[in-house]
């Protein structure tokens, strides 16, 4: 299994020069191109401190010393590596498969080409990588490594396990939590079919970890627009309620606002957090997306 | 519930095709294998129920659509309305008021009458050949019902014109139920056809009204078969129209004499809120019309028009007023009345102690009074031709002249066959004047005159004379003096100017007394044993009564008809009192006009007497002419009774004929002619509706209905008949179904289809 298999080369071409920057300081164990909070031997000047009693003689700056005769300390930031971790849904509701989805896709299938890209740039950027999938509790766990060659174990886990059961976003991530030790950055792929209130709380709890979260809520145009007419039975892919019948165009305005309201709730639950959360739909090429958010992402930084 | 059209009512299984549609199409459905079932489910929670609720109306409404339809084209009937056998054949009583207000017509509309008889028709077409008509004109009241069918009745109906006096609608309910009696079918309807003014709508119609209701409580088989009565209300608004009468024609004078001026008076009412300036007012006698007048009238008032006019020939003229105007009541603007213009008044005068020397005989200044120009040489005519006699001649005169009034003047002997005669001629129409005087003797005048029908006794039983009756010992201080007067008699009205008293220069000294306890009565009321009192005494004593007897008046005075108890005379008053007096008695024969519909009566004293033919056993015929018609022969009950004309109907002119033909010689014949005007009372042209009170009172008595038209009224009768149509009541639901499924269509469909195309 290949990278190629899911990312056409000319789309990994683009991903490959993107870089994910971090945010918020990161904490990694060797050096790489984000922030660490420990000062270290590095080029990036940070700031000169007085001398006290204990310094290393070699951190004075002699210069300083000379124009002011005083003793100060030349301190540098060290920069460390971002440990990433995706989380990516694999419940029933992620198999549907949309008219107008690129490629015909499924979201499933939609969710895995993002995260196999996602994972691809991170390694490309050295920073380790590490995946959790999960439905209704975490199904496969690769842990983060950095090595090129870690990418196929975290492809063969993406590809797993087609599951039908139904997800509960928040206790799987109240499940996940504890076992993301270090702080990084952490990449959620789901259509965020869930209680928000439960959803914002596991995002908070990520949060107080000093996670840094990115939420790709992945929906089909089907399910935002709505687009269906005349009777049309409804059988959920979760199975949890069975088949339903209904006069789709009767009902129509009611699920928008329902859906209005969702993605409304979902939208304060992040912003509440500080949780980057990115609406994709699977007709939109899921390189195009990543190339523009990280684009974005990194004007922000600098 | 039953059908007018009941197959059609078989569409209503039309309801099954939508039906149909919505089971085929419940079956057909799309599948799809959806994630986002989160999101659904609270939608589908939330909405299932208004869902359902809103597609199973659709289906209803889409159900009922056909189904209301089909009842709709099915004219159901609900029959738990129905009060009487629908198709039982029934006897329809119409009784239509033909009184002149039926005629008004309000601008802009035809007549009352002929919206009536419009509606009527309607009415008339509607039944049956089997149903049964009668037919009642309120002027009418008393005729035979006649039965007729539907085309006859609508014949009928046609002839009918407005021309009638008041017609009481309880006479006209009673009428009608009494005919309802007679009717051939057990269900009966009564209507009432007016315009249902004031006048009509009386206590007395009130009262009639509970009376038919209360027999119909009390009869049980009225109860069972109890007659339907419906009003239909062809009148309404009566206080906007505008009208201008004639109310009435009077003769001012107390009798027109051939080529002396009579004095005629017209009443014209303004019956509206607009003043009624410059009318043209047209006299004319006999048809020939004098020079025009202009007369204003103010709003609500009368004013009255008079004419002074001498009419050359004696006999019977008709005097009439026309006003130039038009209004909703023309007929009122024309009225006319009879006047018996006489040649001369024969009056004789009997002398009870005639004298030689001037004005010393009883009847002297009498005579004087009577033909004034003929005393003082004037060559202008008397209207009073006064003959003095003595009472031995009385009864030669009598049969010689056609006397008119008889005066005796201190007459104390009379023989039996005088006062028989005396009797006759005061019974049939003639004027008795008694005036006292010294040679009268009481027991002559207490006792009865006349023998069988003619008797009469005096109204005032003479007594003794009271006063000094020796002209030379009178004492000016115990003279009586005279009252003004009484007002209620015409005759001396006109002498009375102002508050004066006329008679305030005349003294009395001696008087009769007419019997004390009677007299006594006569100063509080102004009569005296039935008779009116003419003169009295400032202390109340009378000294002049009229009292009617048979066809003829008797005045009788306690004072002479000379000066020897009094100076009354010798003074001015005198003259003009005794004209007035004796013209009065000598008038008053033929009514000026009768009421629509009453009677007419000619009495054989009524005609013209016959010059040529003499003949007492002459063959006498009699024609008359009514107004509208042609000259048909009249019948007398007997030879010398009264000519009757009973069907008055048509206001007019009657011109009557009386032919005699000899029995010797049937080529001498002689026609005589009179004429008698019938009239419609003013009181027709006053417009006022009835209020509604009083109206809801009559229509509750008989539990009746007052309808506007004819559709109103056959809607009622047909609920009654038949039951209730109730398809215009199913029309609405069917026209509030199409807009509701509209309306959702809208809901549903036509949004569902707005978003696909925004899709």
């Amino acid at each position: 299994m290949q990278i190629l298999d899911f990312i056409k080369p000319k789309d990994l071409s683009r991903v490959a020069r993107l870089q994910v920057l971090a945010r918020e300081i990161v904490e990694g164990y060797c050096s790489g191109r984000h922030r660490s909070p420990h000062k270290g031997f590095s080029v990036e000047f940070k700031e000169h401190r007085q001398y006290v009693q204990g310094d290393e003689l070699k951190n004075i700056d002699w210069k300083v010393f000379g124009k002011s005769d005083r003793l100060y300390i030349r301190q540098y930031e060290e920069e460390t590596n971002l440990r990433c971790t995706l989380l990516v849904d694999q419940s029933g509701s992620m198999n549907y498969t949309g008219t107008r989805s690129v490629d015909a896709l499924s979201k499933r299938d939609y969710a895995v080409r993002l995260s196999a890209a996602f994972a691809y740039l991170m390694l490309g950027q050295q920073d380790p990588v590490g995946l959790i999938t999960f439905d209704n509790r975490p199904r496969r766990e690769v842990p983060q490594r950095s090595r090129p060659s870690h990418l196929r174990p975290l492809l063969e886990a993406l590809v797993a396990d087609a599951t039908d059961r139904e997800t509960d976003l928040g206790g799987v991530f109240r499940k996940i939590t504890p076992k993301l030790k270090r702080r990084g950055l952490v990449v959620i792929v789901s259509d965020s079919m869930g209680d928000v209130a439960s959803i914002a709380k596991s995002l908070a709890a990520l949060r107080a970890n000093k996670h840094e979260v990115i939420f790709f809520q992945l929906l089909d145009p089907d399910e935002v627009e709505f687009p269906f007419a005349g009777r049309v039975q409804f059988h959920d892919l979760e199975h949890r309620l069975g088949e339903q019948t209904v006069d789709a165009a009767s009902i129509r305005q009611a699920y928008l606002d329902r859906l209005a309201e969702h993605n409304a709730d979902l939208q304060e639950a992040c912003r509440r957090n500080r949780v980057d959360l990115i609406p994709v739909t699977t007709d939109q090429p899921f390189v195009d997306v990543l190339h523009e958010y990280v684009s974005a992402r990194r004007r922000v930084v600098r | 519930m039953s059908f007018l059209n009941a197959a059609l009512a078989a569409g209503a299984l039309a309801f099954t095709i939508p039906l149909i549609i919505h089971l085929f199409f419940r079956s057909r459905f799309k599948r799809v294998d959806w994630g986002a079932m989160h999101l659904l489910e609270s939608v589908l929670r939330v909405n299932r129920r208004r869902m359902q609720i809103t597609n199973w109306l659709l289906l209803l409404l889409r159900c009922a659509i056909p189904i209301l339809l089909a009842l709709c084209l099915a004219r159901p009937v609900l029959t738990g309305f129905r009060a009487l056998a629908g198709d039982a054949p029934k006897t329809l009583v119409i009784a239509v008021d033909d009184s002149r207000s039926m005629s008004v017509t309000p601008p802009g509309q035809p007549s009352r009458m002929q919206q009536a008889k419009a509606q009527l028709e309607t009415i008339l077409g509607d039944l049956s050949r089997r149903d049964e008509v009668i037919l009642i004109r309120g002027s009418r009241p008393g005729a035979v019902a006649t039965k007729m069918g539907v085309a006859d009745a609508s014949t009928a109906l046609r002839k009918v014109t407005a021309q009638a006096g008041p017609v009481s609608i309880g006479q006209l309910i009673e009428s009608a139920v009494a005919a309802a009696s007679e009717a051939t079918h057990a269900r009966r309807q009564l209507l009432i056809v007016s315009d249902f003014q004031s006048d009509a709508v009386g206590t007395s119609s009130l009262e009639t009204a509970q009376n038919v209701a209360e027999s119909f409580r009390s009869d049980s088989e009225s109860k069972l078969n109890r007659p339907v009565i419906d009003f239909l209300n062809v009148g309404g608004d009566s206080d906007t129209l505008s009208n201008v009468s004639i109310d009435s024609i009077s003769v001012d004078s107390p009798v027109v004499v051939a080529g002396r001026s009579g004095v005629f008076a017209a009443t014209i009412r303004n019956d509206s809120d607009l003043a009624a300036r410059d009318l043209r007012l047209v006299w004319a006698i006999d048809g020939q019309p004098l020079e025009p007048r202009t007369v204003s009238i103010d709003p609500r008032s009368t004013a009255t028009n008079r004419l002074t006019h001498t009419i050359p020939q004696s006999g019977m003229h008709r005097v009439t007023a026309t006003i130039g105007k038009t209004d909703v009541l023309p007929s009122d603007n024309r009225r006319s009345v009879a006047v018996e213009v006489m040649r001369e008044i024969n009056v004789v005068l009997v002398d009870g102690r005639p004298s030689n020397q001037a004005l010393q005989g009883q009847a002297d200044f009498l005579a004087i009074a009577l033909s004034p120009f003929a005393f003082g040489g004037d060559d202008r005519p008397d209207p009073v031709n006064a003959t003095v006699v003595s009472e031995r001649r009385l009864e030669k005169t009598l049969e010689e002249t056609d006397a008119r009034v008889v005066i005796l003047a201190d007459v104390g002997r009379l023989s039996e066959s005088a006062r028989d005669s005396l009797a006759q001629f005061v019974h049939s129409g003639g004027g008795l004047v008694v005036f006292d005087g010294p040679d009268v003797r009481p027991a002559l005048y207490n006792q009865p005159w006349g023998k069988g029908p003619n008797e009469f006794r005096f109204a005032a039983p003479l007594g003794e004379v009271i006063g000094q009756t020796d002209r030379n010992q009178v004492d000016a201080a115990a003279a009586f003096t005279i009252d003004t007067p009484p007002r209620i008699y015409e005759p001396w009205r006109v002498l009375s100017t102002g508050e004066a008293n006329p008679l305030s220069d005349v003294r009395v000294w001696a008087y009769r007394d007419w019997g004390s306890e009677e007299s006594s009565s006569a100063k509080a009321d102004d009569s005296l044993g039935g008779a009116m009192v003419l003169l009295k005494t400032n202390g109340g004593e009378p000294l002049a009564i009229k009292s009617a007897v048979g066809s003829g008046s008797v005045i009788q005075f306690a004072i002479p008809g000379n000066d020897s108890w009094t100076n009354f005379p010798l003074r001015p008053i005198f003259l003009p009192m005794i004209q007035q007096l004796v013209l009065e008695l000598a008038g008053k024969r033929a009514e000026p006009a009768v009421d629509v519909g009453q009677p007419l009566v000619i009495s054989q004293n009524d005609w013209p007497p016959l010059t040529k033919v003499t003949d007492p056993d002459a063959r006498k015929s009699y024609w008359v002419q009514p107004p509208d018609g042609e000259e048909s022969e009249l019948q007398p009950e007997n030879d010398n009774d009264s000519l009757r004309l009973t069907s008055t109907f048509t206001p007019g002119t009657y011109h009557f004929r009386k032919t005699a033909v000899s029995a010797g010689d049937a080529k001498q014949r002689e026609s005589v002619h009179t004429l008698r005007i019938v009239e419609v009372p003013p009181s027709e042209s006053v417009l006022v509706d009835v209020n509604e009170e009083r109206l809801q009172k009559l229509t509750e008595a008989l539990d009746a209905s007052v309808y506007r038209t004819a559709d109103s009224l056959r809607s009622a009768d047909r609920t009654r008949s038949f039951g209730r149509e109730i398809w215009r009541w199913l029309w609405a639901a069917l026209v509030a179904a199409l807009v509701a499924e509209l309306w959702l269509q809208q809901n549903l469909v036509s949004r569902r289809a707005s978003q696909e195309a925004a899709v």
